[in-house]
């Protein structure tokens, strides 16, 4: 089991190339996910303060 | 039929009203959120853990799971611009401008992973980082057309006047979309001709094209989330001092 997912991480020897892509794509998506969620919760915020 | 097709339209029109949208979308987006995370995860699983290596290139060919279906993506988000574009100009629909909104930051994040994993590919296979090719430069002015959309948007007071001009800029821009599409058949490029055709069938072995497919089903997913999640923040963020955002969302 741990020598298959070493095989599966490493790659031979190409297993950073392609788990850096994987990394990237998580980051660019988390952000996109997060701003929208962010910007609602300070809109709700400030209309609950002006209240 | 008709009645199948009336049924549509008036569930269209009835989307093209933001407080409709903002609660269609409220009670949607779990499930489109489960249907995302499922696919997209399920894609990237097959792809990246069980499918075969490739003869030629080893396992450095399965960045193809990340960087085809944002390629794909990055592309069918500016066409869908385009087209909330031409609405937002002809029927001056006010959600038509705020999907543009929403889906630009969406559409740049989704061409920057295509840029970055499409270098990280091309170290390993070409020898280098960058060239100037034909693909790859098109679609970093793909990327710079998205980064125009959200800066003008965001550099006009008035949010009318704003869609007006992101409108012009999306509908004009989408002639990039055709040329990065067929700058490989065009020019000489470094790049590998489309994964994906209408015209033929794929080169690749099933146990490699299933996983794509699913992965980019999974990416479709994920845009439709994601925009959902983007929209109802625009939605607020612009209707704030609306009756309904303040019965609705202030409970007052």
């Amino acid at each position: 089991m741990l020598d298959s997912l070493q095989i599966l991480f490493i790659m031979d020897g190409k297993g950073p190339y392609v788990w850096s892509c994987l990394l990237i794509l998580i980051i660019i998506i988390t952000i996109n996910i997060i701003i929208p969620v962010v910007r609602l919760k300070r809109i709700y915020r400030e209309g609950t303060l002006e209240e | 039929m008709n009645r199948v097709w009336s049924r549509i339209k008036n569930w269209l029109i009835a989307m093209g009203s933001p407080p409709h949208f903002y609660r269609w979308a409220t009670s949607s987006l779990p499930w489109l959120a489960g249907l995302a995370v499922i696919v997209f995860c399920a894609g990237l699983i097959w792809g990246l853990g069980f499918s075969p290596t490739d003869y030629k290139q080893g396992d450095v060919y399965r960045i193809i799971y990340i960087h085809v279906p944002s390629a794909i993506l990055a592309e069918s988000i500016y066409i869908f611009m385009a087209i909330s574009g031409f609405i937002s100009m002809v029927w001056r629909a006010k959600i038509a401008g705020m999907l543009i909104n929403s889906a630009a930051p969406l559409g740049a994040g989704f061409t920057l992973i295509a840029l970055l994993t499409g270098s990280i590919w091309g170290k390993t296979t070409w020898g280098t980082w960058w060239v100037w090719d034909a693909r790859l430069t098109s679609t970093l002015i793909m990327f710079f057309l998205y980064a125009a959309i959200i800066g003008l948007h965001s550099s006009i007071e008035n949010k009318t006047k704003g869609d007006r001009a992101v409108s012009i800029l999306a509908v004009l821009g989408v002639v990039i979309v055709p040329i990065i599409k067929k700058s490989v058949d065009w020019w000489q490029t470094l790049h590998q001709p489309s994964t994906f055709t209408l015209t033929s069938s794929p080169s690749m072995s099933p146990d490699m094209y299933l996983p794509l497919l699913v992965c980019v089903l999974g990416f479709y997913c994920l845009f439709i989330f994601m925009l959902t999640n983007g929209l109802r923040a625009e939605i607020i963020s612009r209707e704030r001092d609306k009756s309904w955002v303040k019965k609705q969302f202030f409970k007052y």
